[in-house]
């Protein structure tokens, strides 16, 4: 997909929701697993004047949905990584879009259902 | 009463946002230049509720459910603990997303000729449809959490 079929802003959001949705399960799993990794959106979510690590979290995603938007928006990259993914048209894009929040909540289901039944 | 108006106010905001995107969804299914900006400003106002809903949801959440002696301690003592530990761990992790997958709606319905792109308008309308089952998703979620409340204060 170039940029010139497809226009840049959703080009560019879709592929930052894409890998935020990829990214988000390791993020909860690494909060949950790891104490030093949640006080560091505790710590994040504290400049923002809230010592929480959703509130942290959602803070985090923020950013990086807003950089790799821009930069997917206004950079070849974005062309560049729809084109290894075979998207080439908006179709495709949707069913990444909706296959990255299938995997999300399986994963994310998937983890809490086995902490609940540990 | 802080945290009725937020705890009902986000649950209504969010029923109103699945609706809004439903309509948004069968408009999508017969599009044309008629009902475009209906379709349009359906999604926006679907957007804006579903964002309302959420702040409001967020709010009660770090300033009520979480705090010694709130919401979720109850729910943690009563038989249906897990009702915290599945739903509302699944349920805050989930809504997040609906952040940035509203953003992008947005972005299709106001920036993409969908009457003369069929392909994007098929990608609008698997989105709007994700949208319509995810804030459904997250009112079943919402009432189960409310159950187990309902259990944890020693209701049946």
């Amino acid at each position: 997909m170039s940029k010139e079929t497809m226009d840049n802003w959703v080009l560019g959001s879709s592929l930052a929701f894409i890998i935020i949705a990829v990214l988000n399960p390791f993020i909860v799993i690494g909060k949950e697993k790891s104490s030093g990794f949640k006080d560091f959106f505790i710590n994040f979510g504290g400049i923002f004047g809230i010592d929480h690590h959703l509130y942290g979290h959602i803070w985090v995603f923020i950013f990086l949905f807003v950089i790799f938007t821009l930069l997917f928006a206004y950079t070849t990259l974005g062309a560049t990584i729809a084109e290894a993914l075979k998207i080439d048209d908006y179709e495709k894009m949707g069913y990444w879009v909706i296959g990255s929040i299938i995997f999300f909540f399986v994963i994310i289901s998937l983890f809490f259902l086995l902490e609940v039944l540990e | 009463m802080v945290e009725a108006f937020e705890i009902l106010g986000h649950a209504f905001l969010g029923v109103l946002a699945g609706f809004l995107f439903l309509w948004a969804f069968v408009e999508l299914l017969n599009l044309n230049e008629n009902n475009l900006k209906r379709a349009q400003w359906t999604t926006t106002l679907a957007s804006i509720s579903g964002y309302l809903g959420l702040i409001l949801g967020l709010s009660y959440y770090l300033n009520d459910y979480g705090k010694p002696g709130g919401d979720k301690e109850t729910i943690k003592s009563g038989d249906w603990d897990w009702a915290h530990g599945f739903f509302t761990e699944t349920k805050e992790h989930f809504a997040i997303m609906g952040f940035f997958l509203m953003v992008v709606i947005l972005l299709l319905i106001w920036r993409v000729d969908l009457v003369g792109n069929p392909k994007a308008k098929k990608m609008t309308i698997w989105l709007l449809g994700a949208l319509v089952l995810g804030a459904l998703i997250l009112e079943g979620y919402g009432a189960i959490m409310a159950f187990g409340l309902r259990i944890g204060l020693g209701g049946t």
